[in-house]
């Protein structure tokens, strides 16, 4: 029996299907069964970041894996984006673990390096976020109220506690008293001023009598500056606004004052310090030439975040403890000159040992399916010793907590006992930092301004008052 | 009885006809539906959030025309890429137009290796722009580019292309009249439907090769002209990637940030989506504007063919 199709039959059933498909493509993927929250832990009292303590390595309870509970949630999907890609190995590794795959339980996880600050936003603002995030502008989602509360997790938590993180890492993980951020991945003393032994060497300085004020530093910049016979650069001495440089934080600990009080809500970058700190620091760009180092830093290999260290281009960098771990793991061949002393103050502070401690964290997007899930592996990644050793070993990162960094060598990287030693013998601690909302609006404006001051187009006081004026208004227009 | 029937048919075609517009609506309904939802929803909502405080995270607030006013009374920024945009746009339109209608009508010509050339002419089109910006980057660069390589070698001073606030606009020019491949095969198509018997008139009246190129190839050529113009000028105007790929941070002094950079900014960076959207529908009139006023002043000097 055979029967035939007419051809507008076919059509119409043609079309029918073709809708369907685009209708069904459209739908929205079935989410995963939502983690049952801790509801019976007790909130935790927030922790004021102005009463935490100057940072002393405290001896935090030895966490034992095997003692974890199973997580709570069963069969749930658990992503985590990291904004960068420095993590991958450590974390590849890590999933074998038998650490990793208890905390883990019948859950499957994604992890997903590298993601764009484009991608974390539109997928937290479209309600489809991550269930954890890290390396991310943190102060963005706490201020913006996007992210959770984890203050019950931690209470509620058996492997985790406040007093196992060194005081500013955790504090720095509030906002407005309430504890967003899980620090732990990586976190530590944040300024230092690294420098090639080699390379000073050569340029008839010693390595063992650094600078420590900027005016000793423009020296050494000027002696390690080499220009070929057509004025281009063939060395620097120091891009004073690489690595940690860059930064208006940077600028504050520097000269002693606080450019943005979380409290009142004001920012402070009109003053002396800032408009002192412009001026020199213009002195270093016109030494090497702004058109010049401008090209230098455009290349990629010289480009990014203390790439011109490694390329043995830049000869000092202002650069945080991660700094001679990670250059022996990726350049070893530069790491073992690598030298570090205290980053620089100006002439009339002399004599001040600054320090600033921060870390990176992971924070848990509202809307997350699986927020438990991920909580349970976080305690894994930032609470562990065996999550802790495979990240210092893989990316030179160490935890923000004392106990470990009692187990590490503290010369096991050139460098690096300074770093350690800075811990007990800094005299100012520079807290809250990066805590403007509009940090990046403040930053992008100064990068502007001090190309101008170097180019001669700009006073320093001009460029102050400038960015202040400009910040004060992005301020107000944000809504704050 | 033959009314009955005529009525019937009548009431089976529309029956036919209702049956195949609805059909005719199943298979575009896609389209409209990705219209509907990928185009003039986010249209009409980017017009509502310009009007709004929004950063994307929390829920807009509104509040009228402030994030406009902000842009004319309190943005230092606004008028420094306006600046920006304006000296590109207003340079490399004209100039890649016009390099691209000169090297149509070389490659229009009996010239050896015809083929070749056009196919080296229009092979920057298809480069992925991340590519152009790296070769240009390590063709320009002060301290490591291939061009100032030879400026030194040659014992000339080297140039700063691309970090220098007074070059950086004239290097992203030249790097857009390098990539005129598209426009060129337009013109290419437009000049190969010039009537042979016009040139050949033109000879016999004793013109010469400037009287013709003038009086029959150009005049000729002008609606391809103008569809080129216009679009040069809107894509310029939307200018993103090259700099962005070669100044992310908008270039020494900001020199290199462009009035879409300066969005995306705002958008995706300072989380001001409101703001950004009102940037975007300033573009958008900025836009519409300026392609009413080449339409209508086109009848002036685009020629359709046939009579008045």
């Amino acid at each position: 029996m055979s029967k035939q199709i007419s051809r507008r039959a076919f059509l119409r059933v043609g079309a029918l299907a073709a809708a369907g498909a685009t209708l069904a493509a459209c739908a929205p993927k079935a989410a995963a069964p939502a983690a049952p929250a801790a509801a019976d832990a007790p909130k935790v009292e927030a922790t004021k970041a102005d009463a935490a303590p100057a940072v002393e390595p405290t001896k935090a309870p030895e966490v034992a894996p095997t003692e974890a509970p199973a997580p709570e949630t069963a069969g749930a999907l658990v992503q985590w984006w990291v904004g960068w890609g420095n993590l991958t190995p450590a974390v590849e590794s890590l999933q074998k673990t038998p650490e990793f795959k208890e905390a883990l339980g019948a859950n499957t996880f994604e992890f997903k390096p590298s993601v764009n600050a484009e991608a974390m936003l539109t997928a937290i603002a479209g309600g489809t976020p991550p269930d954890g995030a890290s390396n991310v502008d943190y102060v963005q989602f706490m201020a913006k109220g996007s992210v959770s509360d984890i203050s019950d997790l931690v209470k509620a938590s058996k492997k985790l506690n406040k007093d196992m993180f060194l005081p500013d890492p955790w504090a720095n993980g509030q906002w407005k008293g309430a504890q967003y951020g899980l620090p732990g991945l990586e976190g530590g003393p944040n300024y230092g001023l690294n420098y090639n032994a080699e390379l000073v060497k050569a340029a008839g300085l010693d390595p063992a009598a650094p600078p420590l004020t900027w005016e000793d530093l423009l020296e050494w910049h000027k002696k390690l500056t080499i220009k070929d016979a057509s004025g281009n650069l063939k060395q620097i001495g120091l891009d004073p606004y690489d690595a940690m440089a860059g930064e208006p934080d940077f600028a504050a600990a520097s000269y002693g004052f606080t450019w943005y009080d979380e409290d009142a809500g004001k920012h402070n970058i009109n003053n002396p310090g800032m408009i002192e700190h412009l001026r020199i620091t213009s002195e270093f760009i016109k030494e090497a030439g702004p058109d010049q180092l401008a090209g230098l830093r455009q290349v990629e290999g010289n480009g990014g975040w203390g790439a011109s260290y490694n390329t043995k281009v830049q000869a000092m960098i202002i650069e945080g403890y991660w700094h001679p771990g990670e250059t022996k793991i990726q350049k070893p061949e530069v790491a073992v000159n690598n030298m570090a002393t205290w980053a620089p103050v100006p002439a009339s502070r002399a004599g001040k040992k600054i320090q600033m401690f921060n870390a990176h964290y992971v924070i848990f997007p509202k809307e997350g399916k699986n927020t438990q899930g991920m909580f349970n592996l976080s305690e894994f990644f930032c609470g562990s010793d065996v999550a802790a050793a495979a990240i210092w070993k893989e990316v030179g990162w160490l935890p923000a907590r004392a106990s470990f960094y009692d187990t590490v060598k503290s010369d096991e990287y050139p460098g690096l006992k300074f770093y350690f030693d800075s811990v007990k013998q800094a005299d100012e601690t520079l807290r809250r930092p990066r805590r403007s909302p509009i940090h990046w609006f403040v930053n992008t404006q100064l990068g502007e301004m001090r190309d101008k001051i170097a180019r001669g187009q700009m006073t320093p006081e001009d460029a102050a008052a400038e960015v202040q004026k400009r910040a004060d208004t992005e301020w107000k227009n944000q809504g704050y | 009885m033959a009314s009955q029937s005529i009525k019937r048919r009548s009431t089976s075609e529309m029956t036919m006809q209702r049956r195949n517009l609805l059909l005719g609506l199943m298979f575009v309904s896609p389209w409209i539906l990705g219209f509907l939802s990928l185009t003039l929803w986010p249209l009409l909502s980017s017009l509502y959030f310009a009007m709004t405080r929004y950063d994307l995270i929390r829920a807009p607030v509104f509040i009228g025309f402030d994030n406009f006013r902000e842009l004319f009374t309190e943005d230092a920024d606004f008028g420094l890429v306006i600046r920006n945009t304006l000296i590109y746009v207003g340079l490399s339109a004209p100039l890649g137009v016009i390099t691209a209608f000169l090297m149509a009508t070389l490659l229009n010509t009996r010239v050896v290796g015809r083929s070749w050339f056009r196919a080296v002419f229009f092979f920057p089109s298809i480069v992925p722009a991340v590519v152009t910006a790296a070769i240009w980057q390590f063709l320009l660069n002060i301290q490591y580019g291939a061009v100032n390589g030879f400026l030194q070698q040659m014992g000339w001073q080297t140039v700063p292309f691309l970090s220098n606030p007074s070059l950086v606009k004239p290097s992203l020019i030249a790097i857009h009249i390098w990539a005129q491949g598209s426009a060129i095969v337009i013109f290419l198509a437009s000049l190969q439907d010039v009537p042979r018997m016009l040139y050949e008139a033109a000879t016999v009246d004793g013109a010469n090769a400037w009287q013709k190129f003038w009086n029959i190839t150009l005049p000729i050529c002008t609606p391809a002209i103008l569809y080129n113009t216009v679009i040069a000028f809107i894509a310029g105007f939307q200018n993103f990637t090259m700099p962005w790929l070669l100044f992310g941070n908008g270039g020494p002094s900001k020199s290199a940030e462009m009035y879409t950079m300066f969005m995306y900014r705002n958008a995706f960076t300072y989380l001001r989506m409101g703001k950004a959207s009102a940037l975007a529908w300033l573009l958008f009139i900025v836009i519409v504007v300026f392609t009413v006023i080449m339409f209508r002043t086109s009848a002036r000097w685009v020629y359709y063919g046939g009579e008045k």
